[in-house]
Formats: C-alpha cells, sequence, structure tokens
C-alpha cells in the first residue's frame, strides 16, 4: 500500500486521500450511467402523453440530447455543487433538499446506535477475552451469532412490540424534534445489531494481545487482572476496533433507514420509501451517492486515525 | 469481514468434512438448513393451506389449531405462506450467491494473479462498487425495472455484492500463486490460464466455500431488505421480507404476522452463518479457537 518506510503522517494522509479520488470518480461514473439506464427525467415527468415535439424542446434545454460523454462532465459539475437533480414525485423539489431534511434524523439514529455497538461491543468484547471459554463468553458469542443474522428492521419491530406496545416504556413511534425517547428504541435495536461484529473483533483482538510478552510482564510485575486488561491490553486491541467501527458506520445508515421506516421516523428511510413507491428514480440514485460518499470519508477517516493510532501502520510496509 | 488469510487446506490431515461432522454448532447448522431447503421443496405438499387462499370472515386471527401461526389481514394462513417464502429466499439466497461468485472469483483470480496495473484498476472498481451500501445499490437496480421479476433481484444482489468474495480471492491467490508448484508448473510450460484455473483456483476453494456460505446468509438478508421495502417478488407471491412489509400496519395489534416470517428469517441466515464459521473451522483447525 505505501511504498517506502517511514514516511510522515501528512504524506501518508496525501497518499490516501490520492487513492480516493478513482474511487469517487468510480461513485459518480456508475452513478451516471444507472441514471443514464433509466431514461430521460423530462419524459418521465412530463408523462407518457406528452408531445414529441415539447419533449425534445425540453430535453435539448437542459442539454439531455448532448452525446453521453458530454453529459457526464457536467452531472460532475452539479455534483460538485452538490446539486443532485430534481425529484421527480416531489415537482420541483431538488433531490439534496430532500436528503439534508431527512439526514439529519438519519445521521443522530446511527450516530446513537454507533455509540450503544462501541458501548455495548467493547464491553462483552473485554469481558468474554477476560474468561475464555467460560458461560459468559459463550453468551456473549452466541448473542453475536445471533446479532448479524437479525435483519435490524426485525429487530425494530420486536421491540417495538415489546418495549412500546406491553410495557408502555416508549412511544409506539412517529418522531418529536427534540425528543430523546423516541429516538431511544431505534438507536438500541440498530445498535443492538453491530455490537455483535465489535463484540467479536474485541473479543478476538484482545486474546491476541493478552498473549504478548509485554503484558505477561505486567501481570509478573504483579498489576491486578482488571488493570492489565483495561490499562495495558484494551488500548492495543482496539486499534483494529476503530477499523471495523468505520465501516459499519455505512451499514448503519442504511439500517437506520429500514429502522426508521418500522418506528415512522422521518428520516432518509422515508424519503427512500416515497422514493420507491413513487418510481423517483433521481432521489433513490442521490441517496446512494451520499451513501457511498460517506462511506468514503468515514473510511479514509478510519485510516488517518489509524496512522494517528498505531504508528506501525506508518512506518512499516 | 470474512477472514482473508485462511490457509491451503493440507493434503496429510483428515478431510475436512469430518472435521465438520465433530462440531455441534456446524451440525445444528446444517440440519437447520436442510430443514429450510425441505421447507422450500416441499411447500406445495406439507402447507395446509394455498399461500393466497382468503378465508373469509378469519382475518388476523391468532394462532390455533386450524391455523398455527395465525392468519394475516387477508385472512390468509401465515404458517402456509412462511414455508412458500422459503422457496424466494432460498433460491434468491443461492442465485444472489452464484451471481455475485461468478464476478468476484473472476476478477480476484485475475486480479491477484496478474498484479501490477491490471490488479490496480480491478481493486479500485472493487472499491468503488463496495463503497455503496449494497442493498441501496440493489434498491436503485431494482426500481429501474418496471416489474421487480425475481431472477432481477437476484442479478441486482449479486451485482452489487461481489465485492469481499473479490478480495478474499485475491488475497488468497496472492499466498498461493508464490508456491513452489506454481513456479514448477510454469518452468513445465503452462499457460496463464492452465495455471489459473489447474493450479491456483482449487487451492482457493476453501475460503470461496467459506465466503460463499456465509455469503447465502447476507443475501437472504439484503432480499428480506428489499422485500421489506417493496422491491422484492410481486405479491401474493409471499417472502418473508414481504410479509414483514405487509405487516407493517398491523404487527402492533397482532404481533404473529410479524414474529413468524422474521423468526424464519433469522433462522435460516443464523444457520447459514453457523455453517459457513464450521466449515472455516473445519477448514483450518488452527484458527478454530479464535472464530468459535
Amino acid at each position: 500500500m505505501l511504498p517506502c518506510n517511514r514516511i510522515p503522517v501528512h504524506k501518508y494522509i496525501f497518499s490516501r486521500l490520492l487513492q480516493a479520488v478513482p474511487v469517487i470518480f468510480g461513485v459518480a461514473l456508475i452513478s451516471f450511467i444507472l441514471s443514464e439506464l433509466s431514461g430521460s427525467p423530462v419524459r418521465a415527468a412530463l408523462g407518457q402523453h406528452a408531445d414529441p415535439e415539447t419533449i425534445k424542446k425540453i430535453e435539448a434545454f437542459y442539454g439531455y440530447d448532448k452525446p453521453s460523454p458530454v453529459r457526464f462532465v457536467s452531472y460532475l459539475g452539479h455534483l460538485a455543487n452538490g446539486n443532485l437533480g430534481v425529484s421527480i414525485s416531489k415537482e420541483g423539489v431538488p433531490v439534496s433538499t430532500l436528503i439534508v431534511s431527512g439526514m439529519s434524523v438519519t445521521l443522530k439514529i446511527a450516530l446513537g446506535a454507533m455509540l450503544v455497538a462501541i458501548a455495548l461491543g467493547v464491553t462483552a468484547g473485554v469481558v468474554s477475552a477476560s474468561r475464555p471459554n467460560s458461560a459468559l463468553d459463550y453468551t456473549a458469542l452466541i448473542g453475536a451469532s445471533l446479532g448479524v443474522s437479525f435483519p435490524a428492521f426485525f429487530l425494530g419491530m420486536l421491540f417495538l412490540l415489546l418495549f412500546a406496545v406491553r410495557l408502555h416504556w416508549f412511544p409506539i413511534g412517529g418522531y418529536v424534534p427534540g425528543s430523546l425517547r423516541h429516538l431511544v428504541l431505534p438507536c438500541l435495536s440498530l445498535g443492538l445489531i453491530s455490537t455483535a461484529s465489535i463484540a467479536r473483533l474485541t473479543r478476538n483482538c484482545m486474546l491476541e494481545t493478552l498473549s504478548q510478552d509485554y503484558v505477561r510482564s505486567g501481570r509478573a510485575k504483579g498489576l491486578g487482572n482488571w488493570y492489565v486488561l483495561v490499562g495495558h491490553a484494551l488500548p492495543n486491541a482496539l486499534v483494529p476496533v476503530v477499523t471495523i467501527i468505520g465501516s459499519d458506520f455505512g451499514g448503519l445508515l442504511v439500517g437506520a433507514v429500514l429502522t426508521e421506516t418500522v418506528y415512522q421516523v422521518p428520516g432518509v428511510g422515508s424519503v427512500i420509501n416515497d422514493a420507491i413507491f413513487e418510481r423517483d428514480l433521481p432521489v433513490i440514485m442521490g441517496c446512494c451517492i451520499i451513501f457511498a460518499l460517506i462511506f468514503i470519508g468515514m473510511n479514509l477517516l478510519v485510516d488517518v486515525s489509524y496512522a494517528f493510532l498505531d504508528p506501525r501502520i506508518r512506518h512499516a510496509q | 469481514m470474512p477472514s482473508e488469510e485462511l490457509l491451503v487446506s493440507g493434503s496429510g490431515r483428515r478431510p475436512a468434512w469430518h472435521e465438520l461432522f465433530r462440531n455441534p454448532r456446524s451440525l445444528l447448522a446444517m440440519c437447520l438448513v436442510l430443514l429450510m431447503v425441505a421447507a422450500a421443496l416441499t411447500a406445495n405438499f406439507v402447507a395446509p393451506y394455498d399461500y393466497k387462499e382468503q378465508a373469509r370472515g378469519s382475518e388476523h386471527l391468532a394462532p390455533n389449531l386450524h391455523f398455527w401461526f395465525g392468519t394475516d389481514f387477508l385472512g390468509r394462513d401465515v404458517l402456509s405462506r412462511v414455508l412458500y417464502g422459503a422457496q424466494i429466499s432460498m433460491l434468491v439466497g443461492v442465485c444472489a450467491t452464484v451471481v455475485a461468485l461468478s464476478i468476484g472469483v473472476n476478477i480476484g483470480l485475475i486480479s491477484g494473479y496478474f498484479g501490477g496495473v491490471t490488479d490496480s484498476i480491478l481493486m479500485r472498481v472493487t472499491d468503488t462498487v463496495a463503497a455503496f451500501p449494497s442493498i441501496l445499490l440493489a434498491v436503485a437496480i431494482t426500481a429501474l425495472c418496471e416489474k421487480p421479476r425475481i431472477w432481477i433481484v437476484f442479478c441486482a444482489l449479486g451485482v452489487a455484492g461481489w465485492t469481499s468474495i473479490a478480495r478474499v480471492v485475491r488475497a488468497q491467490v496472492l499466498s498461493v500463486k508464490t508456491l513452489d508448484y506454481i513456479s514448477a508448473a510454469r518452468a513445465l510450460g503452462a499457460g496463464d490460464s492452465r495455471i489459473i484455473f489447474r493450479h491456483v483456483l482449487p487451492n482457493c476453494l476453501p475460503p470461496i466455500i467459506v465466503v460463499a456460505t456465509l455469503a447465502v446468509g447476507g443475501n437472504i438478508l439484503s432480499e428480506a431488505g428489499l422485500s421489506f421495502l417493496g422491491l422484492g417478488v410481486q405479491e401474493p407471491f409471499p417472502s418473508w421480507g414481504g410479509m414483514l412489509n405487509d405487516a407493517r400496519g398491523y404487527f402492533r395489534n397482532y404481533w404473529w404476522v410479524a414474529v413468524f416470517p422474521g423468526l424464519a428469517i433469522v433462522l435460516t441466515v443464523l444457520a447459514f452463518n453457523l455453517f459457513g464459521d464450521g466449515l472455516r473451522d473445519a477448514f483450518d483447525p488452527r484458527k478454530a479457537g479464535s472464530t468459535k
């Protein structure tokens, strides 16, 4: 990945940024091809019975009669300006406006879920690693296997049935701006899904770290078991966990989209839902691009923080 | 993320299936998988009712002796629909994985074997496709088509989900191609395609089998997500995700319309995941402890 030994952090960051450029270009290209396949938005907006001459005129006005490469360049320009096109079903509303309005709620849910996942996952991982092959470890592992097998929306439904319908602890759904109670169940049900992978990874990394010499010398010095676990082993074991948290965030966002649907929270999920119902392709494509860009950004962030966390990454390879 | 460093199964060991049958979790997983496959194959004979048969006046019946899993908002038997739903899940899960394998394995082989510019380009392509959340990409592809048909669904899932397979295969090829017998084959005058398909590919099979098994579970989950968003198989044919989609408006009052299809998804995906883990341990007993 890195060409030479001992490169300074800023060069490493620069080379990672450079690697992201073709990927972002590729994302734009794939999105462009998919929108091309979906046909002319003018035709879709005007309906089947529109006058062909009028369609041609409007297409020419917006530049849809030009060859594909030319349009791709202008498409890139639009993207760079944050212009994702116009929604078909909600006439004239820019796609970016729709996504931004939903994203604030979706991000809240995804971030909340991430906090749940990190807190529970790391704890479960450390506890299982402190007693490998004990009943606790086994329970945590079964939980982890179950977690990766649950569709986020189904867990959401179960939580809603149990905590809202049966026990009345939380509202049955919907969203009131500023209300935390409405976000607890979505965050919890979504977070528990990601807890599984984080717990599993933390456990395996902890076990690996615990077998290293400096941990043994820590124990030999007479340090307490928990001090060795949390003070010495955990920081090193967490480095790979950071990576998975980054790549999981993309999954969390998509999970948030599905979970929102269950809880009737007006986030990007409901935007996508409406778009699917109305076959509003520009909106779906817009969401695709935004999620892909967030994913690329998160991974960049992870790689950069990785270099700060683990000096070996910078120097080795 | 599947492990990218599985070792080549050694020839001196007991065969991998021996290891597999000794592991109680793998056995349980295998039984569950067989059960679901059996449900899919025999749904037409075993299901007590037809999947679209509506019993007038018996909408939303709670589970009882006649309708073990209750009835849905149209008075259809939930048990029968769950059984028929296994057909869609299995079909889409397996076919999407085949599509993903046919893309991912080829790209991984070419990328790992030839290296250099080819590798860089193919890996950037992989990064690009991987950047899209696979469900959303599948949503976009499915939404392009007027009517979602089943082959469109599994092609979309396969096209959106081959990247992890390509990476696993590439990593495996990188380690296999340095082995002596590859140099020996080349010294004997074997061409690239012969080396790739006769020598490299067979030694990449264990990790491919593992990721493919895990991918079936993942694809069943994604299919459920797609159907939940209303983009799966067309009504009235049941799919588990579609049943959950139908249940959205009713499950608060009638829990059975959501819980049974949901549990079917969880059990099936769990089975494939455990089976995949068991296979991984069987192929590579050295790492068995860490993935348990």
